[in-house]
């Protein structure tokens, strides 16, 4: 779905991702690697696929979009240092020519270690590009007079309709000072939230992307 | 608003319940809610429910029993209802402990997750087996249920038309544990929501909001 921000052409994709061709950025959020493997090792069962599931949609889309950059802002790692990150290194070494930047989200704690090998470029609380902004949360704000684009928050809308229809979807968020990004990984849960009249509000459903601002 | 009461307890309404909304459903795309209890059952939906002398006994026939009853199954959360328990048994998501459990709503939200992770990624999951296979043979007394509709088929079945709520049908439209159901294509849905949703805040001047603290 194509649509603007302050006047900036933006793309929204199904598969959880955006796309600013102005910048050539295709950027995403919480990607969450290593939550299955994590969850593994507390003794919970959760298909291993998942990641690589994660990692082969993203490849998809670059295929797609041919971005120059990749954002991730934030919680890219879910945990500690497992096999997923030897997933990523290699998964990454498709794309030799794609500048990956992560904005340090809070649940990227093993960077310190793992850092070097992953050839991205990393930014603590924010990163600068054309009118954006990107943050993790949206409450790290330092940039105050650029469009704050952040993750965090696992956004969802829930409609209602009548009969006691419920439906609850990832969505894309856009108020007027900050956007919030959907979790990039599937394995992740939703926080509903409640926009105000003058938001967007983009659902995202398996067929397509939807716009149901009110 | 459609009710039916065959008098045949709960536990068989459930199945049954599901098995007419789908039957009906497979005649247009239509959305239910489902709620029943050991009088009767309801089928809720925003659109014309279609019941006429001529196609009930079709919805209540007690032939492809088996076929329907799979495909009603999966067409509702039932399985997903039941994945809560196992969840929980199976340690897969945690309660908290005796004197401080952990809200039920999260557990619902959690167990949620886990189901449609094991169902996209690995259907063959054991636990994912289990919530089916306790749906079908453990709540669904399938010979009951069977009895049951030769009875309705042999039996002269009454439609009314009426304006208001009647007295059996208030407990069972109270019901808060409800399935739902749909043949709908998504994006219908989602337009006629949308429409619904933009009327009720045009009127209340904002969503109405049950719950500040999930303002972003």
């Amino acid at each position: 779905m194509v649509t603007e921000i302050n006047g900036e052409k933006i793309v929204l994709d199904k598969k959880r991702a955006m796309y600013v061709p102005s910048l050539e950025t295709l950027i995403i959020s919480d990607l969450h690697l290593g939550k299955s493997a994590h969850f593994r090792r507390e003794g919970l069962p959760v298909p291993a696929v998942i990641g690589q599931s994660d990692l082969q949609r993203l490849g998809i889309l670059i295929e797609k979009y041919q971005p120059h950059t990749l954002i991730i802002t934030g919680d890219m790692f879910h945990h500690s240092y497992n096999h997923e990150v030897e997933d990523f290194i290699a998964w990454r070494k498709g794309y030799p020519d794609l500048k990956i930047i992560l904005v340090k989200g809070n649940h990227d704690r093993i960077l310190a270690r793992a850092a070097n090998n992953l050839e991205i470029e990393i930014y603590d609380t924010y990163y600068n590009s054309g009118p954006f902004c990107f943050v993790h949360q949206q409450k790290d704000v330092a940039c105050t007079d650029k469009y704050v684009i952040s993750g965090h928050i696992h956004p969802g809308i829930q409609l209602s309709g009548r009969a006691k229809q419920r439906l609850r979807f990832p969505c894309f968020y856009f108020g007027t000072a900050y956007a919030l990004l959907p979790a990039f990984s599937t394995f992740t849960g939703l926080y509903i939230i409640y926009p105000q009249k003058e938001d967007k509000i983009y659902a995202i459903t398996p067929e397509r992307v939807f716009n149901v601002t009110i | 608003h459609l009710f039916a009461y065959p008098f045949e307890g709960r536990l068989v309404h459930e199945i049954m319940a599901a098995l007419v909304a789908y039957r009906i459903s497979r005649l247009m795309p239509i959305t239910f809610s489902i709620a029943m209890n050991d009088y009767g059952f309801e089928l809720l939906s925003d659109q014309e429910i279609p019941m006429d002398d001529a196609i009930v006994y079709d919805v209540f026939s007690p032939d492809n029993l088996t076929k329907d009853i799979i495909a009603s199954i999966n067409s509702t959360e039932m399985a997903r209802r039941k994945f809560r328990d196992i969840a929980c048994i199976s340690g897969l998501v945690f309660q908290g402990y005796p004197g401080k459990y952990v809200k039920s709503k999260h557990i619902q939200s959690s167990s949620g997750l886990f189901f449609d992770v094991f169902s996209d990624f690995d259907k063959s999951n054991l636990l994912l087996r289990q919530a089916y296979d306790e749906t079908f043979h453990y709540q669904l007394e399938e010979p009951r249920l069977l009895n049951a509709l030769q009875r309705i088929q042999n039996s002269n079945i009454v439609i009314k038309y009426i304006n208001t709520y009647s007295p059996f049908s208030f407990p069972i439209k109270v019901d808060s544990l409800r399935e739902s159901m749909s043949s709908e294509e998504l994006g219908q849905r989602i337009e006629r929501m949308k429409a619904e949703v933009y009327k009720d805040v045009e009127q209340n001047n904002g969503y109405r909001n049950k719950r500040r603290k999930n303002r972003p």
